[in-house]
């Protein structure tokens, strides 16, 4: 299901462009990365836990040292042009990385005079918004406020690439849906994008315009999200409907005493041959997720 | 402008606005150079991708119910509406040419094509699962 | 690169007390010998140095400054300039401390002016001795693999402290009793003048931090987080 890169269209406009990105550990491995987001667009990238999402990030950020590969940001390249890429870039990720005996001022002291752009009133409002007390020691916050405070950390600069690993791991469901509304808001201007990644795909069934899905260090898929998910059907039926030359049609196939469920590309091949007494659903990211994981060995079908 | 898609009807989103924006237009709720809301405005307010509301604009565009202005916006276009309704009407006549066409090569006459058609009428629910 | 330094500084707050109990506990060092004076001064030096690695070490804080506009060679040079800062903090507190002891003649404190040049030129050596093994050792093994090396290279440079704080004290004669090549490292260090001596103890110190830089700058470079 390897698919060319959807996004390549208009060069001027790609805020990142990874070719080939692979780093090789001990136990685990990324292989031939290939994706690109264009400014103006929200990508999500998914996959199981330990798929290979956060390297993917690491790498990006030149955390992790790549074997092989090209990356770019904003054309420029990610390790020769570190320094002035990363003014732009505002980071989110699962954990708090900001020294917690410091207050949120005292952290903001530090890191602003960093950034060329960075935006005091911009800072203050988000504190405000989130009900950040800036005199607040770090440590002392909630999960939720940590997150959110790394948030007003990365949107007040002027960021043109928001990159979050996982901002929403661990919180309800009330502030993912208050982080969503900040990135719609966000994408406002259409020359910022986007990179999120999340194995809580829900998040992204709706602001996400592009899906790359990574499982075991590769991309599976990379493409638009609307066009993943019609691309897709989740077909039900009895049992006695199916024959072998038939399951083959299936991605995957789940089969149980009262009947059968299964994910298919190929609907027009299926439709015909079971006629009628089948139910015929659109997949939610998560169904092909999981489909599309067992099917590369990970669990049973 | 009142836009309301399901996301479980199966039907596409961007074809949901479409369709809507459309009956707007035709029933008069929106006037001509009346402006719609910005692709990304729309995506906000219905949360969904960018890419699906610019689909539903491009192809609104397509078929000149809406017209844009790079760096303004989209807005309705001029409608000529009897002229619209008049071309709906000649491309169902041309539809059902075609299936009077393929009737009479199973010698279907009028009263059984009539059943058929009524039979699908009945049943068929563009809203439901698919 | 300088906020990095301030980081290191910032989190720091409640160390204050130990280094300035340390500070004043032996009082008016300058004016006892730069023996004591510089083993006051590397043991501050050490006890910023380790607190505030052991809070980049707590907080993983490094992923988030690499993620800042900032390169790997900057974020090495805040940490040596930083145990510079920390030297010179130091040395702000006890050189006015042992002077004004010195004014009010406290009991035990001989010398003048000398008192102070030597100690800086006896202590930038061996400062830039301890930072130049500890650092780059600090960056190849992490924050809890070094505390032992750390730890070490403390008694080795106190040991050194205390073998030159020896051999100054000693007279010309006695030292035909040890050996032979330290004899003539010590007649020719006694043909130059004081100032020059410290100038080339200086010059040496520098060039070990330069060295010692580089080599963390290599090592830090190809670090993975």
């Amino acid at each position: 299901m390897n698919e060319a890169d959807p996004v390549r269209r208009n060069s001027n406009s790609l805020i990142l462009e990874i070719q080939g990105l692979g780093k090789h550990f001990s136990e685990f491995e990324i292989s031939d990365v290939t994706f690109s987001l264009e400014k103006g667009y929200v990508m999500g990238l998914i996959g199981p836990n330990g798929s290979g999402k956060t390297t993917t990030i690491k790498l990006i950020m030149n955390l992790l040292k790549k074997d092989r590969g090209e990356v770019k940001v904003f054309g420029l390249d990610h390790v020769k042009d570190e320094k002035e890429i990363k003014n732009k870039i505002g980071f989110v990720y699962d954990e708090n990385h900001y020294y917690g005996v410091l207050t949120i001022e005292q952290m903001k002291k530090i890191v602003a005079p960093m950034y060329q752009y960075w935006d005091e009133r911009l800072f203050q409002k988000y504190l405000k918004d989130f009900g950040l007390n800036p005199k607040q020691k770090i440590d002392k916050l909630s999960k939720g406020m940590k997150t959110k405070f790394s948030l007003a950390m990365a949107l007040s600069h002027h960021a043109e690439l928001i990159i979050l690993d996982e901002p929403t791991s661990g919180l309800d469901p009330v502030f993912r849906n208050e982080l969503l509304e900040i990135l719609y808001s966000l994408m406002q201007d259409e020359n910022k994008a986007i990179l999120f990644s999340t194995h809580i795909t829900s998040d992204l069934e709706r602001i996400a315009d592009y899906i790359t899905f990574i499982n075991q260090g590769r991309v599976v898929f990379t493409s638009e999200k609307d066009q993943v998910l019609e691309r897709f059907s989740l077909v039900k039926g009895p049992n006695y409907l199916l024959e072998s030359s038939l399951e083959k049609q299936f991605i995957g196939l789940r089969k149980s005493s009262v009947g059968f469920e299964g994910l298919t590309a190929d609907l027009e091949v299926i439709l015909p041959a079971l006629k009628e007494k089948i139910i015929v659903e659109r997949p939610t990211l998560d169904e092909i997720m999981i489909y599309l994981v067992n099917r590369t060995g990970m669990g049973v079908t | 402008m009142n836009i309301i898609i399901s996301h479980i009807s199966g039907e596409p989103i961007y074809q949901q606005i479409i369709n809507q924006i459309k009956t707007l237009i035709l029933a008069g709720d929106m006037t001509e150079g009346e402006m719609l809301p910005s692709i990304r405005q729309l995506g906000k307010d219905l949360r969904i991708s960018v890419i699906t509301t610019k689909r539903a604009y491009e192809e609104l565009e397509r078929e000149r119910f809406i017209y844009s202005v790079p760096g303004k916006g989209s807005f309705v276009a001029l409608q000529n509406c009897e002229a619209r309704i008049e071309n709906k009407r000649k491309q169902i006549e041309e539809m059902l040419k075609h299936v009077i066409k393929e009737s009479r090569l199973l010698n279907l006459g009028l009263a059984e094509i009539t059943e058929i058609l009524k039979n699908v009428y009945e049943r068929y629910d563009p809203g439901k699962v698919r | 690169m300088w906020r990095i330094i301030l980081k290191d500084l910032m989190v720091q707050k409640s160390n204050i007390f130990i280094i300035l109990f340390l500070c004043i506990s032996i009082s008016g060092t300058m004016y006892r010998s730069p023996g004591i004076a510089g083993v006051q001064l590397l043991l501050g030096v050490y006890f910023m140095l380790i607190y505030a690695n052991s809070y980049d070490f707590k907080y993983n804080g490094e992923i988030m400054i690499n993620s800042l506009p900032i390169n790997r060679k900057e974020i090495v040079l805040a940490k040596y300039l930083s145990a510079i800062v920390y030297a010179l903090i130091i040395m702000v507190i006890i050189i006015p401390e042992s002077m004004i002891l010195y004014l009010f003649n406290f009991p035990g404190l001989t010398g003048g002016i000398q008192g102070i040049v030597s100690f800086l030129g006896i202590v930038v050596l061996l400062l830039s001795l301890y930072i130049s093994i500890y650092l780059p050792l600090y960056y190849r093994l992490g924050y809890m693999r070094s505390r032992w090396a750390n730890f070490i290279s403390m008694f080795v440079i106190f040991g050194l402290i205390g073998a030159v704080g020896q051999l100054t004290k000693m007279p010309a004669d006695e030292l035909e009793t040890t050996s032979q090549g330290l004899e003539q490292l010590i007649m020719i260090l006694n043909g130059y003048a004081d100032p020059v001596i410290y100038l080339m103890m200086l010059v040496v110190g520098i060039v070990l931090l330069v060295l010692s830089f580089k080599v963390s700058v290599r090592i830090y470079k190809n670090k993975d987080f």
